[in-house]
C-alpha cells in the first residue's frame, strides 16, 4: 500500500509540482482530480499580481507564493513537500471552515536531532537529518474549501487570490496559507494542552521553550496536571527562546493597556483590560480618576443602555463609570456614560473567562476611553465598590498604557502565549497571545492588517522557528 | 535514501485489540436484522474504533459494505485518501520505528490546524485558527444563520 502511495506521489511530483528554489525548496503537490480545485479550468482575470489564466492556476500560484515565502526564509537541503487539495468543507451562509493544514508525521531520535526523546515536525526532522525520513509521505497536508463564496458557503465572500494582500472584504489566501504552513513546519506542540498528556509520552521540541512564569518551569519539566493548568494561565505562559527574546523589542510596540487600581487595598493591583475599537486610544500617563458604578438594573447591575437616571448620572459625573456587558452595544453604553459626564468606561464581561474581550464597533461620537475587564476582575471591583456613598467610592484607578511593557510581552520581556480560560483547543498554547501589537501572523485570529512578512521587524514567526531548530 | 521503515502501530493496535472483540461479538448478535441506516460515532473520543448503531435496537451492528470507507471520506484527509495520494488520517496517532533508529508517529486529525471564518451581520469577517477536526467542523456546519451574536454587538 505504501509503495502505491509512493508511486502516485512521485507521479504528482513529476506532473504537478512546481519547485521554488530558495534557501529551501518547497513544492506544492497538486492532489486534485481533473476539473477540481487546482485543476478548475474556469477562466480568471489577473488579480493582484496573480496572472494565472484559470481559477485553478491562480489557486496554485497563491499556494506557491506562500510556499515561496517560507522557502526564501528557511534553510533545508531536503525538499519540503506540501500535498494540497481543495474539497467541500463545512459551511453555512455565515461561517465556514476555510481549510486545514498540519504536519503529516513527527519524528524523534533521528541522527542530528537537537535533543533526544522529543518530537519534531517531519519537515524539520528531514532538515536536521539531511534526508527524507519517509519519502512516501508528504511533509504537510493542506485541505482548503473549494466552495467558499458559493451559495450557503459564506456566499459572496471569496478567497482573494491576489499576491498583493489587497484583499478588501475577502479572505487573503496567501496570509491564511502562510499561517497554516507555519503550523505544518512545527509552529505547534503535539502535547495535549487540555490534559497535559504528551504524544506517546514524549515532549515536543516546542515544550522546551513554552514556559510558565508562575511555576518557573517549561512544559517539558512539568507534570500533566501542571501543563493543563499552565495552558489556561494567561499572562504567565510565555515563550522563552533566544531568538524570540531578541526579537520582542524589535517587533512589539511599547505599551500595554492596563487598569491600575491604587486604592482601596482590597482591590489594588494591575488588571488586564480589553481595548475598544472606538473612542480614543489609551495613553500614558493615562487617566487618573475615581471609579463609580452605574446601578440601573437589579440586583446591583448596571447596563447603561438608556440615559442614566439623575442619581446614576451624578454618581459617574467626572468619574470612570463601571457598567455591565449585555443587552445593548458597547458604544451605546459608552455614549450613555459619556452623556452623564463620565470620563472613562469600564465594561465588565458577563461571561467567565480570560482574557477580557476586545470591544468592537465604531462610533466617532465617543471621546472617552473605554475598556473591558474579565467577569472575575469585575466582581472584585464591584466588591470594593460596595461600600460607597452616592458620590464617592474611594476606588481610585489609572486607566492607561504602561510603556515599560511591550504589547504582547510580560513585564520581563518574554513573548506571551495564547492561554485563555477556558482552554481553546487548537488555539491555546500554539499561538501568540492576542494582545500582541503589531498584530502577528501566528496569533489565533487572522487580522486584516497583517503583512505577508514572517521575519522581524514585522513578525516573530521565523524567530520562533529558529528557536526550535530551523535556520 | 534511507531504509524503508517498518511501521508498527503501538497504541492504536493495543486499543483496537482490546476493544474490537467485544464490539464484534455484539455485532454478531444483531447481524440477523440489517439496519436501514447507520448512525456512526467514529472517533469523537479517539477510541480508534468505528461503531455502527442500529437505530431501531440501539445496539452495535456490523457495518454495511462501504460504510467504513464512507466514514473515512468525511475525515479531513478523506478526499486525498480516497484518491490514493495520502494515507487516511488515523483516528489516533500511529507510532512506528523510523530509519536510523528514529521513532515516528503518523498524526491523527487532532494535530491538524483548522482556520474558520465567521461573518458578522455588518459583514465583518472574523478568522480564527481553532480546534481540530470534526467537533469544530460540526459546530460550523450546524451554526445558525447570521443570527449569531458577535462581540461587536454587546
Amino acid at each position: 500500500m505504501r509503495n502505491k502511495f509512493a508511486l502516485i506521489l512521485c507521479s504528482l511530483l513529476a506532473i504537478a509540482a512546481l519547485p521554488l528554489r530558495a534557501a529551501a525548496t518547497i513544492v506544492i503537490m497538486n492532489g486534485d482530480p481533473a476539473g477540481v480545485g487546482f485543476n478548475d479550468a474556469t477562466g480568471a482575470a489577473p488579480v493582484g499580481g496573480n496572472t494565472g489564466p484559470t481559477i485553478g492556476e491562480q489557486r496554485l500560484i497563491a499556494f506557491q507564493a506562500a510556499a515561496a515565502k517560507w522557502g526564501a526564509t528557511l534553510n533545508s537541503t531536503v525538499t519540503i513537500r506540501i500535498l494540497a487539495v481543495w474539497t467541500a468543507l463545512p459551511c453555512t451562509a455565515g461561517s465556514a471552515v476555510l481549510g486545514s493544514a498540519g504536519a503529516t508525521e513527527v519524528f524523534g531520535n533521528f541522527p542530528g536531532a537537537l535533543v533526544q526523546n522529543h518530537w519534531f515536525a517531519k519537515a524539520e526532522a528531514n532538515k536536521l537529518v539531511g534526508e527524507d525520513l519517509d519519502p512516501a509521505t508528504p511533509d504537510i497536508f493542506a485541505n482548503f474549501n473549494v466552495n467558499l463564496g458559493q451559495a450557503n458557503c459564506l456566499q459572496g465572500t471569496f478567497f482573494y487570490l491576489g499576491l498583493d494582500n489587497n484583499h478588501g472584504d475577502n479572505v487573503d489566501l496567501v496570509t491564511v496559507l502562510t499561517h497554516e504552513f507555519a503550523h505544518g513546519l512545527g509552529f505547534q506542540t503535539y502535547t495535549n494542552g487540555s490534559t497535559g498528556a504528551r504524544l506517546g509520552g514524549l515532549p515536543s521540541i516546542w515544550d522546551d521553550f513554552l514556559t510558565d512564569t508562575s511555576l518557573g518551569l517549561n512544559w517539558t519539566s512539568m507534570t500533566n496536571a501542571q501543563r493543563a493548568a499552565s495552558a489556561v494561565n494567561g499572562g504567565h505562559l510565555v515563550w522563552n527562546g533566544p531568538n524570540v527574546n531578541a526579537a520582542v523589542p524589535e517587533v512589539l510596540a511599547p505599551g500595554t493597556p492596563q487598569l491600575i487600581v491604587n486604592s482601596p487595598s482590597s482591590a489594588a493591583g494591575t488588571y488586564v483590560v480589553g481595548t475598544a475599537s472606538f473612542g480614543p486610544p489609551l495613553s500614558s500617563p493615562g487617566l487618573n480618576a475615581e471609579v463609580m458604578p452605574v446601578v440601573d438594573t437589579a440586583p446591583d447591575a448596571g447596563l447603561a443602555c438608556n440615559p442614566l437616571s439623575a442619581l446614576n448620572a451624578a454618581a459617574v459625573n467626572g468619574k470612570i463609570a463601571i457598567v455591565d456587558r449585555g443587552i445593548c452595544s458597547f458604544n451605546i453604553k459608552a455614549q450613555m456614560a459619556q452623556s452623564a459626564g463620565a470620563v472613562g468606561v469600564i465594561i465588565i464581561n458577563n461571561v467567565a473567562g480570560t482574557p477580557p474581550p476586545g470591544l468592537g464597533g465604531t462610533d466617532p461620537t465617543v471621546f472617552i476611553p473605554v475598556v473591558s475587564v474579565s467577569q472575575a476582575d469585575g466582581q472584585k471591583l464591584k466588591a470594593a465598590l460596595a461600600a460607597r456613598s452616592r458620590a464617592h467610592s474611594g476606588l481610585f484607578a489609572n486607566l492607561g498604557v504602561n510603556l515599560a511593557v511591550r504589547a504582547g510581552a510580560d513585564t520581563n520581556g518574554f513573548a506571551l502565549m495564547f492561554a485563555p480560560n477556558p482552554f481553546a483547543g487548537g488555539s491555546s498554547v500554539s499561538h501568540w497571545d492576542t494582545s500582541m501589537f503589531p498584530n502577528q501572523l501566528m496569533e489565533p485570529n487572522i487580522s486584516d492588517d497583517l503583512t505577508h512578512e514572517v521575519t522581524p521587524p514585522q513578525d516573530m514567526t521565523y524567530p520562533l522557528l529558529k528557536d526550535i531548530g530551523w535556520n | 535514501m534511507v531504509n524503508p521503515k517498518s511501521r508498527i502501530s503501538l497504541a492504536a493496535a493495543a486499543l483496537a485489540c482490546s476493544l474490537l472483540p467485544a464490539a464484534a461479538a455484539q455485532a454478531d448478535k444483531v447481524n440477523d436484522k440489517p439496519a436501514p441506516q447507520a448512525a456512526a460515532a467514529p472517533n469523537g473520543t479517539k477510541s480508534g474504533v468505528m461503531v455502527f448503531i442500529d437505530p431501531a435496537t440501539h445496539k452495535i451492528r456490523r457495518p454495511q459494505p462501504g460504510e467504513m470507507r464512507d466514514l473515512m471520506r468525511n475525515a479531513g484527509r478523506g478526499a486525498a485518501a480516497r484518491r490514493g495520494v495520502l494515507p487516511p488520517a488515523p483516528s489516533q496517532p500511529i507510532f512506528f520505528e523510523g530509519p536510523a533508529g528514529s521513532i515516528g508517529a503518523l498524526l491523527d486529525e487532532g494535530s491538524m490546524s483548522y482556520m474558520t471564518v465567521e461573518k458578522s451581520p455588518d459583514g465583518k469577517l472574523s478568522m480564527k485558527c481553532v480546534e481540530s477536526g470534526k467537533e469544530k467542523a460540526a459546530r460550523v456546519s450546524v451554526a445558525p444563520q447570521p443570527a449569531k451574536k458577535v462581540l461587536d454587538e454587546k
